[in-house]
């Protein structure tokens, strides 16, 4: 079974017995939950597009392990093609979920830990590459969706792992065993975990050499004893609970971010990728961050597709959508947006065979696409906010416009002649999802920290960037430096 | 005849791709019968969504002995006014079915 349906993934998730808390109390049936289920919906979207012929191009790719088609989510990237791919898929998920679809962090964090694991070994004779390899088998036999786990709570941003008061604000070995190590620390933000299968854990950052500890990297099943999920608050999330279906704004999908408690969880040396070898964390981080940039220039602008969409159509219904300043804002929108699908492309299509065979994406034109991630869908939404008009934060609840005294009333006012009243309730409630609701979580404040905050990417840009070289581009111009190139014959 | 059709991922469509593909089938069943096949066909359809047209025609080439590329409202690379598209495309899968005529 190379690609599941969305049915056997839906059945796969019931079947997993987790410890979830939300809002103080335990969540047994989390995959019917209504504030649960969209960010589910949003996962299944991921293997229904797999299976269909319009979409099998972006969705599906040959693996390099099996021989067999398997979802790209569970792909190792085989080419510039195939991550240029990789970023036209996320940001066709995007269109069709209007959110974060959630599948991506694994498939970054398997092409991270499939390359690193391979130079770890090549350097230290160990042999978790080999480990790593029979785990993506099972993987991709089993269209598994993995959450790539690597945010730790942190503790005194001041303090590395080691210095830290508490040595579990970032996960760590706690006990060593015959048959494999017992693992203690929080991994906070985690995009899409409880709609997973897997979990794969990597380190938070590079470490100094007194730090093995928490140099681990590991992969368990999402229900192994000891761990602890606390579902993330997000804003308008108990509309979910109300019953309506226009003021969630998007009806169908959402994301999900979960605190992730790893209470003294045992996993077994098969499934450990990197322990202990402390100068390859770095290498580790990077590459998985800088794929996970790469992933924003394509998910983030599938969702600005659908933004610039509802701002096309709540002018259109609203009348204003010939107004010259309307027609050069949504142009804005979409030059911001096409930037930053410029930014994924062309790291993508810059991207290098590693010494494993797999393919990494130009790791600075991946940090500069997500730096422009941190900005744009900001601006995308201001533009979006000002367009819309002030009813999106205004206007009465959907179970006013049904009230029997007031609805008339409330309808006559919100009526623009254009369109039917409840068109543009939907509309402006979309426009609300996406820039402030459940849906900005993941628009907005996920691309400004997701992947790392906007410093992490201006440190990666000063070092990848060779400034002596331009310096010396001027010197030779101005003719501060001697310029052997002009010399014609 | 024996056509394939194979689709581009669609993320950034100008057309409408499913669309498309049935008014081409329409126009075509006019004329032939058409039998839908994954390998071994006369014409090859590839129909991507814009110009860009980015599957990999190579790893599918041999799936067909002549191909149609449509990519947006480009026809073999060439413009097309939209609202004639299934009816070029037609014509050109008929064309190439027998190239020698």
């Amino acid at each position: 079974m190379a690609l599941k349906t969305p049915q056997q993934y839906l059945d796969d998730l019931r079947q997993l017995k987790i410890d979830l808390y939300m809002f103080g109390e335990k969540v047994d049936n989390y995959v019917d939950h209504p504030i649960i289920r969209p960010s589910i919906n949003a996962m299944a979207m991921t293997y229904k597009l797999a299976l269909d012929p319009e979409y099998e191009d972006l969705m599906t790719a040959t693996s390099n392990l099996t021989g067999q088609k398997v979802n790209r989510f569970t792909h190792l990237h085989q080419s510039t093609e195939d991550l240029v791919k990789k970023v036209k898929m996320q940001r066709l998920l995007g269109q069709k979920t209007g959110c974060c679809f959630q599948r991506c962090v694994g498939m970054d964090a398997f092409n991270a830990v499939y390359n690193t694991t391979y130079e770890i070994d090549q350097a230290k004779g160990t042999d978790y590459h080999k480990r790593f390899v029979e785990f993506m088998k099972y993987v991709q036999e089993n269209d598994l969706a993995v959450d790539g786990c690597m945010t730790d709570a942190r503790g005194d941003r001041s303090k590395s792992p080691g210095q830290q008061p508490d040595p579990d604000a970032y996960l760590h070995v706690v006990e060593r065993r015959p048959d494999g190590v017992v693992v203690r620390g929080c991994k906070l933000h985690q995009t899409g975990m409880i709609n997973s299968h897997e979990i794969l854990v990597m380190p938070n950052n590079a470490l100094k050499e007194d730090e093995k500890e928490w140099a681990i990297a590991f992969a368990i099943p999402l229900d192994t004893p000891g761990m602890i999920y606390v579902y993330g608050r997000q804003s308008c999330d108990t509309r979910k609970l109300e019953g309506g279906n226009i003021d969630v704004g998007n009806i169908h999908f959402g994301g999900q971010e979960v605190m992730t408690i790893f209470n003294d969880v045992f996993v077994p040396t098969d499934r450990i990728f990197m322990d202990g070898e402390t100068e390859f964390s770095g290498t580790l981080v990077e590459r998985f961050a800088g794929y996970h940039r790469q992933s924003y220039g394509g998910c983030k602008v599938g969702v600005g597709d659908t933004l610039i969409g509802a701002a096309k159509a709540i002018t259109d219904y609203q009348g204003a959508s010939k107004a010259s300043h309307v027609k050069d804002k949504i142009i804005e929108m979409c030059h911001l947006n096409e930037t930053l699908y410029s930014c994924g492309i062309a790291c993508s299509a810059e991207g290098r065979k590693t010494a494993a065979g797999n393919y990494l994406i130009d790791l600075l034109l991946a940090n500069v696409c997500k730096q422009n991630v941190t900005r744009f869908p900001y601006e995308l939404a201001r533009i979006a906010q000002d367009l819309a008009g002030g009813l999106f934060v205004t206007m009465p609840s959907e179970k006013d416009f049904e009230n029997p005294e007031i609805g008339d009333l409330v309808k006559k006012y919100v009526d623009t002649g254009n369109v039917p009243v409840e068109h543009r309730q939907r509309m402006l409630r979309l426009v609300e999802n996406l820039t402030m609701g459940c849906a900005a979580v993941g628009y907005l404040t996920e691309s400004m920290h997701g992947a790392g905050s906007p410093q992490a990417q201006r440190i990666m840009i000063s070092r990848l960037v060779d400034l002596e070289h331009r310096k010396e581009l001027a010197e030779k111009l101005c003719g501060v430096k001697e310029n052997p190139d002009i010399d014609w014959e | 005849m024996k056509l394939r059709i194979k689709y581009c991922g669609g993320c950034n469509p100008i057309i409408n791709r499913s669309k498309l593909v049935a008014a081409v089938r329409n126009e075509l069943s006019k004329s032939v019968d058409v039998e839908i096949v994954d390998k071994d066909a006369d014409v090859g359809l590839l129909v991507g969504g814009c110009h860009v047209c980015c599957p990999n025609l190579s790893q599918i080439e041999d799936q067909a002995r002549q191909w149609v590329i449509v990519g947006g409202d480009l026809v073999d690379h060439l413009p097309v006014p939209t609202e004639q598209l299934p009816q070029i495309i037609a014509e050109r899968i008929i064309q190439k079915q027998h190239p020698g005529s």
